[in-house]
């Protein structure tokens, strides 16, 4: 019962949306009272989808396995935490869960901005609930989770093993978020295209929507890296996966959007441009969408395929692409300033190369990603492009962008000069060479380590002299101490200070990532009881294996005594468990951690008879420094989205 | 069965514990580490594609067909052959899609080359572009406003004023 | 905006789209084999019930070499339509089927086959040397030989038997035409 009143919901959505998108035509056209109807429509679908996923919930909770999508992916011994968490487990929940944020962000979109912009709201809400047409049919009339199963099965077919982590309550959601958050830019930047009104206007109103979506789909994308580092015992976090690279592409996008909107508010150019970014953006994550669930591409991440979904996706995303271009191409001047002004040398300027190697990046993960589609079209060859390439194209195009990050926020805006610059960068760049030359003469050999080193610790160096210069001026001034100075400058301009605490973040990720990707160790042997291996300077003994039990699940506990320098560090016990679902063994890896490094350890094949087992061990050098840049760098951008910035000419 | 054994095995390593603490080896029994050859083997399987796998190198999957791929590659390497030739084995039999890496070689150079392409060419072409606009004529133009952060430039600038005395209580946010 | 930038925009777009369109029927699990038109692997393995066997055997006649496992669904599916192919054309002693199970345990293959009564050849792939030779993923996977040895056609999953038949016949009669 509870499920139809949801199928209800989601059918009531869907016919509100029609509703909003008529409502603010006629509001732009015709009669401004029709704008009330469209906000109340958009404010009820948000209700309305919260309450679908909630009665879904329900149906799982109750382990009702009449509903398809239950018994698909629940399972009566299923924890309660993954019996709520199974709502976004399959294709169609999923869909659901993303349809029903975007419209709580859609809502909020509405109530924050709707005194402040009453002009571009007719165009807002109508293309938000445009796009919510396209997702709700997509779930009505093609995967729509409220089917039930007659006659009811007796039990559920489970959750797929892989996804029965503690991560499946942030990882999916958090992603979705992110996703559906550069909807509200999107929206904002069609406003403008529309209406031809706002065209400097909007970036004020949508900079915090996009620095929000920047952080959530940072946040997403790096638990969904740490939930493969814990889970997948390859003692890796990131495969370049198709659909890895489907969640970076908007990424690198709306990151390039973070920084090209500072140029609009500072100079009032680039407009074309920040308009194309926020459509890409969000094309971008439909295309992600698309890439997972038609089945085109095979990653790790598909869901089961239907061609009549696939060939739904794709008219989507290729309205979500034309339509927004189609207009960006017809109205294009409307956005443009006075004079187009040329490229200066000047932080604009840079802010201009920081853009373009943004793009470069992001079309090398599309290239990569689709290069092999490509292939199989033209010559009906097939090739692998994995992670190989990536990594030998994507990093040394990205370092610019690190050398670009380092002297940018340092050099004034509309002109700097050669001698500035020298002044930034000479000192800097002379300790972290010294640095650099120290650390290949201890054995760092491999060159784009030692650049990518270099870069870290160039830029950590003059961002650290520029927090030292301008805290020890505040204190000085304040008569306070350098601390004190330093809160004063940080609070002051929080914008600012988050985007280069954001830029800290980078420069301790890049640590980790040399670390962790170029100097990993790494071991596999086969183990009898009683038996011992190394590893750097560990020694691991095994003691045998031991029978474990779980909710829905049996398995085995390695168990694994560590010695370091001779001295007992730990104990670990990396499993192997078997689940009803999938007769497919998951592994779950242990890891030791210290300040500069994990030891990483999965269980491989067993011998049941002697007990002996293979061991996969890894020594991660720095891995920490990877969750930890990305903890700064999310900080930077939660400081950075604290500072409410207003529009010149406007009291503050 | 499995649980007395673990039992047994406990109490056996219970007792010596408290003296590996001390720096007495671990167990007496000797190292076993991973050899030449299984390393050699990784290598080669890392650069190979577990054909039924989604993104993951033979090296890491743990599919039958990898293994079997594993114990071939090891067979390979004991009888002497070098990585290439165990890996113009798999093509010959799999085709390229088993390498992980893209040769480069007829329209993959599109693929290698044309991201440094672009990046390059995007680099001159606004390189240029700045060079006309960094003409004096350009540079007098911009007129001097409020900025929304304090570069280092001005910080310099601060720190120059705060040590003329005269100008000590000046400083603005 | 100049109308270099909107040519490239919308081809883009365009062309992004065409790729998608006609990649939805891509296939990411077909993958052609090197061998097609080349020479197929010899190899020499023992049977089920302890012979061996060479591909020596198979020398001017033409080849159905199907790889197959006990615990799949699909290859069960399959087995009367090879049957079936043997029986059309076994009687000519220009045809073999040979079957060879992978990935599996050789016992189970013994018990299978004894009771389905095989009318063809099986052979046992012990560390799935075999399987690997022929480019093989997973099961079923088929090859069609033809009487110079040489790989015709790579069947990736279930086998279409009017096709297959077809083909076969075509290369029987072929040959002695020619």
């Amino acid at each position: 019962m509870i499920i139809e009143l949801g199928h209800l919901a989601t059918v009531l959505a869907l016919a509100l949306s029609a509703l909003v998108v008529v409502a603010s035509i006629l509001a732009a056209r015709w009669d401004a009272s029709f704008l009330r109807v469209a906000r109340a429509g958009t404010l009820a679908i948000g209700g309305l989808l919260l309450a679908a996923c909630l009665a879904l919930v329900y149906a799982f909770v109750q382990k009702d396995f009449s509903v398809l999508y239950v018994a698909m992916n629940s399972n009566s011994k299923l924890p309660l935490m993954y019996q709520i968490a199974a709502l976004w487990g399959g294709h169609e929940g999923s869909l659901l869960l993303w349809a029903a944020i975007l419209s709580l962000f859609a809502a909020a979109a509405v109530l924050v901005h709707w005194k402040s912009d009453p002009d571009l709201m007719p165009p807002v809400m109508g293309t938000l609930a445009s796009v919510q047409i396209g997702f709700l049919s997509l779930i009505l009339f093609l995967s729509s989770p409220f089917e039930r199963l007659i006659p009811a099965a007796p039990d559920g077919r489970d959750l797929n093993p892989l996804l029965q982590d503690p991560q499946m309550a942030f990882h999916p959601p958090t992603l979705f978020a992110g996703y559906t958050a550069f909807a509200i830019p999107f929206a904002f930047a069609l406003a403008v295209l529309i209406t031809g009104r706002g065209r400097d206007r909007w970036i004020f109103v949508s900079r915090r929507w996009i620095l929000f979506a920047w952080v959530l789909l940072t946040a997403g994308i790096a638990l969904g890296g740490h939930w493969a580092y814990r889970e997948l015992g390859w003692g890796g976090y990131w495969a370049w996966d198709p659909v890895e690279n489907a969640s970076f592409m908007p990424w690198l996008v709306g990151t390039a959007l973070v920084h090209s909107i500072m140029v609009q508010e500072q100079r009032k150019s680039f407009r074309i441009w920040n308009v194309s970014l926020a459509i890409t953006a969000f094309a971008l994550s439909i295309l992600g969408t698309f890439l997972v669930r038609s089945g085109i591409i095979s990653s790790v991440h598909a869901f089961a395929s239907d061609p009549s979904r696939g060939i739904f996706l794709l008219a989507f995303f290729f309205l979500a692409l034309i339509i927004p271009f189609g207009l960006l191409v017809m109205r294009s001047d409307t956005l443009q300033g006075e004079e187009a002004e040329a490229p200066t040398f000047s932080r604009e300027g840079l802010f201009l190369f920081n853009n373009l190697v943004f793009i470069v990046a992001t079309f090398t993960v599309m290239l990569g990603t689709l290069f092999p589609l490509a292939m199989d079209m033209l010559s009906e060859t097939k090739v692998t492009v994995a992670a190989p390439f990536f990594n030998k194209t994507f990093i040394p195009i990205m370092s610019v962008n690190v050398l670009l990050m380092a002297i940018a926020p340092m050099v004034p805006w509309r002109r700097f000069t050669g001698a500035q610059v020298k002044r930034i960068v000479l000192l800097p760049a002379v300790i972290a060479t010294v640095i650099a030359l120290v650390l290949v003469l201890v054995g760092v050999r491999k060159p784009m380590a030692a650049v990518s080193l270099w870069l870290a610790f160039f830029g950590a160096m003059i961002l650290g002299r520029e927090w030292y210069r301008a805290g020890s001026a505040r204190a000085r001034s304040l008569g306070r101490t350098f601390l004190q100075g330093f809160a004063r400058m940080a609070s002051t301009n929080r914008r600012r200070f988050g985007g280069l605490v954001a830029h800290l973040g980078i420069f301790v990720l890049i640590v980790g990532f040399v670390g962790s990707y170029a100097y990993q160790q790494q071991s596999t042997v086969q183990l009898g009881k009683g038996e011992k291996t190394a590893i750097g300077d560990y020694e691991i003994v095994y003691e045998g294996m031991r029978p474990i039990v779980g909710p829905n699940w049996n398995g085995y506990a390695g168990e694994l005594d560590i010695y370091r320098d001779g001295a007992r560090v730990g104990h670990l016990a990396p499993e192997k468990r078997i689940y009803g679902r999938a007769d497919m063994p998951m592994t779950e890896p242990k890891r030791l951690k210290t300040l500069t490094h994990e030891l990483y350890i999965a269980v491989g094949d067993i011998d049941p008879a002697s007990g002996a087992a293979a061991l996969h061990i890894y020594l991660n050098p720095f891995v920490g420094f990877v969750f930890g840049g990305i903890l700064v760098l999310l900080l930077g951008g939660a400081i950075g989205l604290s500072h409410r910035i207003r529009p010149r000419g406007r009291p503050a | 069965m499995m649980r007395r054994l673990f039992l047994a095995a406990a109490l056996l390593f219970a007792l010596p514990l408290p003296l590996q603490a001390e720096g007495e080896p671990a167990t007496s029994l000797p190292v076993r580490l991973e050899t030449e050859e299984d390393t050699r083997v990784r290598e080669v399987a890392k650069d190979l594609r577990c054909a039924v796998c989604q993104n993951e190198s033979v090296a890491d999957s743990n599919s039958q067909l990898a293994r079997n791929m594993r114990d071939l590659i090891r067979d390979q390497v004991r009888d002497g052959k070098s990585a290439d030739e165990i890996r113009a084995y798999f093509v010959s039999r799999y085709g390229d899609y088993i390498l992980m890496e893209p040769r480069k070689q007829g329209w993959n150079w599109v693929l290698w080359m044309l991201p440094f392409v672009l990046l390059v060419a995007g680099l001159v072409a606004l390189v240029l572009r700045m060079r006309r606009g960094a003409s004096p004529a350009a540079a007098r133009q911009a007129p001097e406003d409020d900025v929304i952060d304090v570069p280092f430039e001005e910080t310099d600038r601060l720190i120059e004023a705060l040590r003329s005395p005269a100008a000590s209580s000046q400083e603005k946010s | 905006m100049s109308n270099l930038w909107k040519a490239l925009l919308l081809g883009g777009i365009l062309g992004i789209s065409a790729l998608f369109f006609f990649g939805l029927d891509n296939n990411p699990r077909a993958i052609p084999s090197p061998l097609k038109g080349a020479k197929a692997p010899s190899f020499e393995a023992p049977t089920l019930d302890g012979k061996v066997f060479s591909s020596q055997e198979l020398q001017g006649k033409v080849s159905l070499v199907t790889f197959w496992a006990t615990w799949c669904t699909t290859c069960k599916s399959d087995e009367p339509l090879v049957e079936a192919l043997q029986k059309r054309f076994g009687g000519n002693a220009d045809f073999r089927v040979v079957g060879i199970v992978t990935q599996d345990e050789l016992s189970a293959a013994q018990e299978y086959v004894k009771r389905s009564k095989r009318n063809y050849v099986n052979l046992y792939d012990e560390k799935g040397r075999l399987a690997i030779d022929f480019g093989v993923y997973g099961v079923p996977e088929s090859y069609l030989i033809d009487r110079d040895g040489t790989v015709i056609e790579k069947i990736a999953g279930p086998i279409n038997y009017t096709r297959l038949s077809k083909q076969v016949e075509k290369l029987l009669t072929g040959a002695s035409e020619g």
